[in-house]
């Protein structure tokens, strides 16, 4: 029981470090494809690709730091899987309150029920993270 | 860099951060007009999404630098991936400088500062290793 529990915080830690990894490579090297298919409307100006470029370093940086520190042990790695889950709630919560505005597609709402879920389980994998720490 | 430096340099990066990922979070609008979006664009739900995007993570960075301000291993990573994190930033200024719409005030200003706070956090963090 306590195996496939380590794995599934193995799992979750990897699954966030490679995703925040993907993402942010993705936002980094083709912001305007990225603006195209999920509809910020940002139409290649210099602002929006600087800003999906930031967010893309953002995430990349999340998700080397989240996949270095778990690699150094569990414990260091928890102060960064919450921070990314409290980004990605906010996030969430974000498209929510968007999601009815001028310019928003059906991605805003995939993501508005889709990051609870993935901020959740990071959130609850630091929790776990911490109390493994504390034993 | 002395260790009393190391630490007031992380703290106030942190702060920084939490100032400026706050106001993006809370005045998206706003900042998107103030960095050259059209009106029409600035009110766009895309467009707030990933100003707020960037201000949450501006204010999780900021957290993860103040929360790691006094440790030396973990504290060191936080500075380093920053310092690159900038370096990221200074790239997509000069990147978004020929693309239309540009306020140059707020690029060549953006690029400036994300210099200047890449270099404080790459020299505190060799700080950190001392």
């Amino acid at each position: 029981m306590a195996d496939k529990s380590e794995q599934l915080l193995d799992l979750i830690t990897n699954g966030l470090g490679l995703g925040g990894v993907v993402l942010g490579a993705t936002a980094l090297a083709l912001p305007d494809t990225l603006d195209r298919r999920l509809g910020f409307g940002l139409r290649q100006t210099a602002w929006g690709s600087f800003s999906l470029r930031s967010v893309g370093t953002r995430n990349l940086l999340f998700g080397v730091g989240l996949l270095t520190a778990r690699a150094k042990g569990r414990p260091t790695a928890s102060g960064w899987q919450a921070l990314f889950g409290l980004a990605l709630a906010v996030d969430a919560l974000s498209c929510v309150v968007e999601r009815n505005k001028p310019g928003a597609n059906g991605w805003m709402s995939l993501t508005a029920w889709g990051l609870p879920v993935v901020s959740a389980a990071a959130l609850a994998g630091s929790a776990a993270m911490r109390k493994e720490k504390a034993k | 860099m002395d260790k009393k430096r190391v630490e007031t340099v992380t703290t106030s990066l942190g702060l920084v951060l939490l100032g400026a990922g706050s106001s993006f979070v809370l005045l998206p609008r706003l900042v998107g007009r103030g960095f050259g979006l059209t009106t029409e664009a600035s009110q766009q739900g895309g467009a707030h999404v990933v100003i707020r995007a960037l201000g949450t993570r501006d204010i999780a960075l900021g957290l993860g630098l103040l929360a790691n301000r006094k440790s030396g291993g973990a504290g060191r990573l936080w500075l380093q991936l920053f310092s690159l994190c900038m370096a990221g930033d200074v790239a997509a200024c000069v990147l978004a400088l020929p693309r239309p719409n540009r306020n140059l005030l707020s690029v060549v200003g953006g690029g400036l500062a994300s210099t200047v706070f890449g270099l404080l956090a790459w020299n505190a963090a060799g700080g950190k290793k001392r």
